[in-house]
């Protein structure tokens, strides 16, 4: 086991970049009839950001995201990250980088810079700043099936996982039904890092979704596939439920807002308000609360902030 | 099964070895909405205990303001009182545009920035910057 490897999986809720999916920014809205493998392109452009320039969850006062995991004895731990995106790369061989830092408990101080390449054969370079040695390390792209931070959710769940690793179905349009999910002894109860943690959502409700079932390509894998309700508008992935051997074993709800006056008109352009997740042969749930005045857009950041520069500079 | 690897040591989670298949204790109104919403993909009706607090119904005794206009305005008027009041002074399709921005965003805080937004001298002034030459008391 590495200690240091170990760090990569706590960045991965807050770091949708990196994956050699043949997805670009320039990926248009379909028109006309839409099949399950379109869905799941449009998918995966939404939860990486694409539509932004570069997006920050940021630090912003005492505010900043959080994240939650609740284990089934009730034990509660929480982490908060900032986060910071950048899609916009002039470079040729760089097709995104992402910065993620550590504000607080044993990881405060550090920091993960991952770059992910244009180059479908290039995996991904993570560095990492380590602050009680002062010194950056490297590793190696993590699992998909590797659980981080402590949660229910995975490396594939949150960011690796491609279109081209499942088959997809589409299994009709339907609305949306019910709220979704939170920890529900936390709900609407103060919280350090976001004041109050959000009430359930119920926005959602009634809003047309695709079903999307997807199966895995993976043998012998952790689930044997999985069910999302993508908003035929967006492209937001509110629910998705994973089966093995016909039994429910996960569901995880993510909430969606769209950036206020913003002038970016794709509709795909939305941000995470909150990640929901419970793993049901376990018990454990995990919550990922993003309030909406950290998050930042097409700042003029210079491409430069994404170095190791920024890393060794971190302050703890 | 899911590797529960080296992640789980730090940031105070703990190595869980029960992979065995049963339920623990859940939610089950949570789990019982997800599965009644999940059927209806199959059988093509929802169907759900009312009691059930996962489904709007259970939530209408407290209005989060997202079903209608009317039901805004009463959300607005429970949660700021005194916004309320110029909310009320606001054209027809200003509230909507405000209550529009609210369903997409979910941001209670941009309720009370917008309402003064659309009252303010800013939203005049910028208003009135589209067009040029004309005096600043026009």
């Amino acid at each position: 086991m590495n200690r240091f490897q170990a760090l990569l999986g706590t960045c991965a809720l807050v770091l949708a970049s990196g994956s050699h999916a043949n997805i670009t920014r320039n990926l248009p809205l379909p028109s006309g009839n839409i099949d399950g493998n379109q869905i799941a392109q449009q998918v995966y452009f939404t939860n990486h950001f694409y539509a932004f320039d570069n997006f920050s969850i940021r630090q912003r006062g005492r505010t900043i995201a959080v994240l939650i995991n609740r284990d089934s004895d009730g034990s509660v731990s929480r982490t908060a990250v900032e986060r910071h995106l950048n899609n916009n790369y002039e470079e040729k061989a760089i097709k995104s980088r992402d910065l993620a830092i550590f504000r607080s408990g044993k990881l405060n101080g550090t920091g993960m810079l991952v770059t992910d390449y244009v180059d479908e054969d290039k995996s991904q370079s993570y560095m990492l700043w380590l602050p009680a040695l002062r010194k950056i390390r490297r590793f190696a792209q993590p699992e998909h099936d590797q659980a981080w931070g402590g949660s229910v959710f995975t490396f594939g769940d949150v960011t690796l996982r491609e279109p081209e690793h499942e088959t997809h179905e589409l299994l009709g349009v339907k609305k949306m039904r019910t709220c979704l999910g939170t920890i529900k002894e936390l709900e609407a109860q103060p919280f350090r890092f976001v004041d109050r943690l959000p009430k359930r959502s119920c926005r959602h409700i009634d809003k047309d979704v695709y079903g999307l079932k997807s199966t895995t390509k993976f043998e012998d894998w952790w689930y044997d596939y999985r069910i999302s309700y993508v908003d035929t508008e967006s492209f937001a992935d509110y629910r998705t439920v994973y089966f093995k051997d016909g039994e429910m074993i996960k569901i995880i709800d993510r909430d969606w807002g769209r950036v206020a006056e913003s002038n970016v008109e794709d509709k795909r352009a939305l941000f995470w308000k909150s990640w929901y997740g419970i793993d049901l042969t376990t018990g454990r749930e995990s919550w990922a609360v993003i309030p909406q005045s950290v998050i930042a857009f097409n700042s003029d950041k210079d491409s430069r902030f994404w170095s190791e520069r920024t890393l060794r500079r971190i302050k703890r | 099964m899911r590797k529960m690897g080296w992640t789980s040591y730090l940031m105070g989670g703990h190595l869980i070895l029960t992979f065995a298949g049963t339920l623990h204790a859940a939610d089950t109104s949570y789990i019982a909405a997800v599965k009644a919403d999940l059927a209806e993909f199959k059988t093509g009706a929802f169907t759900l205990s009312e009691s059930n607090a996962w489904q709007r119904s259970q939530q209408a005794s407290e209005s989060d303001g997202t079903a209608s206009l009317a039901d805004f305005e009463t959300f607005v008027k429970r949660k700021f009182r005194g916004t309320y009041i110029l909310f009320t002074r606001l054209p027809d399709w200003k509230k909507n545009q405000i209550w529009q921005d609210y369903v997409s965003t979910g941001d209670l805080g941009g309720i009370r920035s917008n309402i003064y937004a659309a009252r303010s001298k800013k939203d005049t002034t910028s208003q009135r910057s589209s067009l040029s030459n004309l005096p600043l008391d026009f």
